[in-house]
């Protein structure tokens, strides 16, 4: 399962990129505008099913559309699914 | 299992769990019915202004949050729920053992599908069907009745089956069975049997001193002789019980005196023309089943001896039914059958009268009739030289009656008279 990870192992993210590399910042990765991945967030701000508002380390994420839906969630990544319709940087 | 989230601490009870290492997925935001919604609502805030403030996030929203998560992390999740003041509520339970506890409640229900599975491991240690394989000259019911006698019968525990003794007892009562292999699989005997198509005898030639008697009247046409002295030719006249071929050989020395009188086992065939007479009896009138097209169609169902049959609507008592049946018995596999028996019914409705039979029908009638009897005769090696039938009426039956000219063989062994040899014994004496 994706919560079951080890912290002790060195971890890679889904970019190939060693995380403590890129310095905590949050990485996002979009399959159209089904589904989006998100990794390395801090916490839900908002949880409705057509906004999820995510608080990542420098900014806020709001992700906005239509029946919004948190596939899994663990403590470093989530996947939302649903139709997106924006993605906002607060 | 599915769960139901309410409350404002929400996106921070989500927010602990995930920091606790708690697996929840598929968390959507679901509509359900406005009614269930407000009552859980109303039962669970008694504070006021609260319930003034979820009823207008009601109106807003009509909404409710649900996740899923395993039996396992729902008990990890209690403590975080009182934190963040939300409350949870299961909606769905799936996975075995939640299937057994809901067994539980339908006890009845679970009775039953053991003892379902019981009756038939318990059935499974008896024979419940008998079947035979290459049979020909004997019918499956001769067998079976033969082996009711052993006995051998559905309904008998497998155990109590000796294949090896049934085989033995086949072939020592049928002796036209060459080879008999009886199988014993599932609930199932099966016996595949050959039969031979002659049974080989050795021929055992009597040698009890015996002489060839007439059979019934007749002329002689035609004498073959293997032992023994003809007392008859070609052209004569014989009647029952008339010697034919005698069983003593007289032995004379050169002066043509009787020295000794052997007595043999007189054998030949003595062809003669002979008549048979032939009487039969037709009823005038002859029961015809009419039928008045109505029809019932039912099911039945046997298990041991116990029958039930539904006809659907039940016959009436004052019309005559012919009914026809079609049995099959339930099995689950190729050789697991079980002692229950299902089959459709169907009845037809008939109006029975007498119908008259005409001359012309009578005469068909009464050909047929000749025609198998003759049959019958040359079957035997009868030879048939001609036939004369009348068909007269007698007050309730047509009468056939006539005779049949054939050539058979009508050589009878017949002991020779005792008195006879007393007195060739004293001529020998002499």
């Amino acid at each position: 399962m994706r919560g079951q990870k080890n912290d002790d192992v060195t971890r890679t993210d889904s970019a190939g990129v060693f995380a403590d590399a890129l310095g905590g910042e949050t990485l996002l990765t979009l399959i159209g505008t089904r589904a989006v991945h998100i990794e390395n967030y801090r916490s839900i701000l908002v949880y409705t099913d057509s906004e999820i508002r995510i608080q990542c380390r420098h900014y806020i994420l709001s992700v906005s559309g239509k029946k919004l839906k948190i596939c899994y969630y663990d403590k470093d990544e989530m996947k939302i699914s649903g139709r997106l319709e924006v993605i906002r940087f607060e | 299992m599915k769960v139901r989230i309410d409350g404002r601490g929400m996106e921070r009870f989500f927010n602990i769990a995930a920091q606790r290492g708690i697996v929840i997925e598929k968390i959507e935001t679901k509509e359900i019915p406005a009614a269930e919604y407000d009552g859980n609502r109303h039962d669970r805030y008694d504070n006021h202004v609260e319930k003034k403030e979820l009823e207008k996030e009601d109106k807003k929203q009509g909404k409710t949050v649900c996740f899923e998560i395993s039996p396992r992390n729902f008990k990890r999740l209690k403590p975080i729920a009182r934190k963040t003041d939300v409350r949870l509520r299961i909606t769905e339970k799936h996975g075995f053992p939640f299937w057994l506890i809901l067994g539980r409640r339908r006890s009845l229900w679970a009775g039953g599908l053991a003892a379902f599975f019981l009756l038939i491991y318990l059935s499974s240690f008896y024979v419940w069907d008998i079947s035979f394989d290459g049979n020909h000259r004997f019918t499956d019911e001769m067998l079976l009745h033969f082996m009711d006698t052993i006995p051998v019968q559905c309904g008998m525990r497998k155990k109590e089956i000796s294949c090896g003794d049934l085989e033995k007892q086949i072939r020592n009562a049928f002796p036209e069975i060459g080879w008999v292999s009886a199988e014993l699989t599932g609930t199932r005997l099966t016996v595949h049997v050959r039969e031979n198509d002659g049974i080989l005898k050795a021929e055992t030639r009597s040698d009890v001193p015996c002489e060839l008697t007439a059979g019934s009247d007749g002329t002689v046409t035609k004498i073959i002789v293997r032992n023994g002295i003809v007392r008859v030719k070609a052209g004569d006249e014989v009647k029952t019980g008339d010697v034919l071929v005698s069983g003593k050989l007289p032995i004379y020395d050169d002066s043509e005196t009787l020295v000794k009188t052997n007595l043999v086992h007189a054998d030949a065939e003595v062809y003669a023309e002979t008549t048979r007479t032939v009487a039969w009896k037709i009823p005038v009138a002859e029961e015809i089943r009419a039928g008045t097209g109505k029809k019932r169609m039912g099911m039945f169902f046997k298990f041991l001896d116990t029958e039930f049959c539904f006809l659907m609507p039940d016959l009436k008592k004052e019309s005559s039914w012919e009914l026809f049946m079609e049995e099959s018995q339930l099995r689950f596999s190729k050789n697991f059958y079980l002692p229950v028996y299902g089959g459709i019914l169907a009845a037809r409705e008939y109006i029975p009268y007498e119908k008259v039979l005409t001359k012309s029908e009578v005469s068909d009638s009464a050909d047929r009739y000749l025609n198998e009897y003759m049959q019958n005769l040359t079957e035997k090696g009868i030879q048939i030289l001609g036939s004369d039938v009348k068909i007269e009426r007698s007050e309730s039956h047509w009468k056939i009656h006539g005779t049949l000219t054939v050539v058979e063989d009508i050589a009878k062994e017949s002991p020779i008279p005792e008195d006879q040899e007393e007195i060739q014994t004293v001529d020998e004496h002499h």
